[in-house]
């Protein structure tokens, strides 16, 4: 499972854009609409597809799109 | 009003309040908090839709669609009288997750609903939630709710994400 293509799904997905890409280095302040809400609702989209739970801490430690990725790496691994 | 914490939610959880409202009466509601049974993790309340609500309705918001305030036009469209608004009885999902479950310390954060069903004048509703998954990070519960009429006809169904404070 290539887990960037699938998490460039689930952004489309939640942000309803299937125009939207994504960048290891992008981070909420590079789109308009990914806001606190948004945050959730893809923490909660992410879980349900990879069949993974993330802790408060492991959250509060994402920096960008590649920290999210990586760590969604580490547990699948 | 329901205080629950996240901690004390737990999916499938039981409670169970009535309400009362007054026909064609302004809004007043008793709660009776002692009359508790188990329904199986679902909230209960019993509403009247009245003419007045509509009417309220319609001033706050400004839909003066005839479909919902001119009863002539509703028929010829088929219906059996004036549509209640299909947000008017959405609203009774903000009642219940914000006094009933989990209450007060509740943030509303998401609702996926479906219109099922014409709601009237007259008709008595009973709006039903059940906790289906608890989100420990997130400190985020989902509900699955219903709502119903006096015949037992399902009229809403909503999904709502619901953030709770520790």
């Amino acid at each position: 499972m290539n887990v960037f293509e699938e998490l460039r799904d689930i952004f489309k997905t939640v942000f309803d854009d299937e125009e939207l890409e994504i960048a290891p280095e992008m981070t909420a302040r590079d789109y308009e609409d990914w806001d606190s809400l948004a945050q959730i609702r893809l923490i909660v989209e992410t879980e349900r597809r990879f069949g993974i739970k993330f802790t408060t801490q492991e959250m509060n430690g994402l920096q960008n799109v590649g920290d999210f990725t990586k760590l969604i790496e580490g547990k699948l691994s | 009003m329901n205080t629950f914490k996240f901690a004390d939610l737990k999916i499938g959880m039981t409670e169970e309040f009535h309400t009362e409202s007054v026909r064609g009466g302004a809004a007043v509601h008793t709660v009776e908090t002692d009359a508790l049974e188990d329904t199986g993790g679902e909230v209960g309340v019993p509403l009247e839709i009245s003419q007045e609500r509509l009417d309220l309705f319609r001033d706050l918001t400004g839909d003066i669609s005839p479909i919902h305030i001119d009863e002539d036009y509703a028929r010829e469209r088929g219906f059996a009288g004036r549509v209640c608004y299909g947000m008017l009885t959405s609203a009774f999902y903000s009642t219940l997750v914000g006094v009933y479950l989990p209450g007060k310390y509740a943030l509303f954060q998401e609702a996926h609903i479906s219109m099922a069903k014409p709601v009237y004048i007259g008709d008595r509703l009973s709006v039903t939630g059940k906790i289906t998954d608890l989100n420990e990070a997130l400190k985020r519960i989902t509900i699955k709710a219903r709502i119903r009429n006096q015949r037992g006809e399902t009229v809403s169904r909503a999904t709502l994400a619901v953030g709770v404070s520790e």
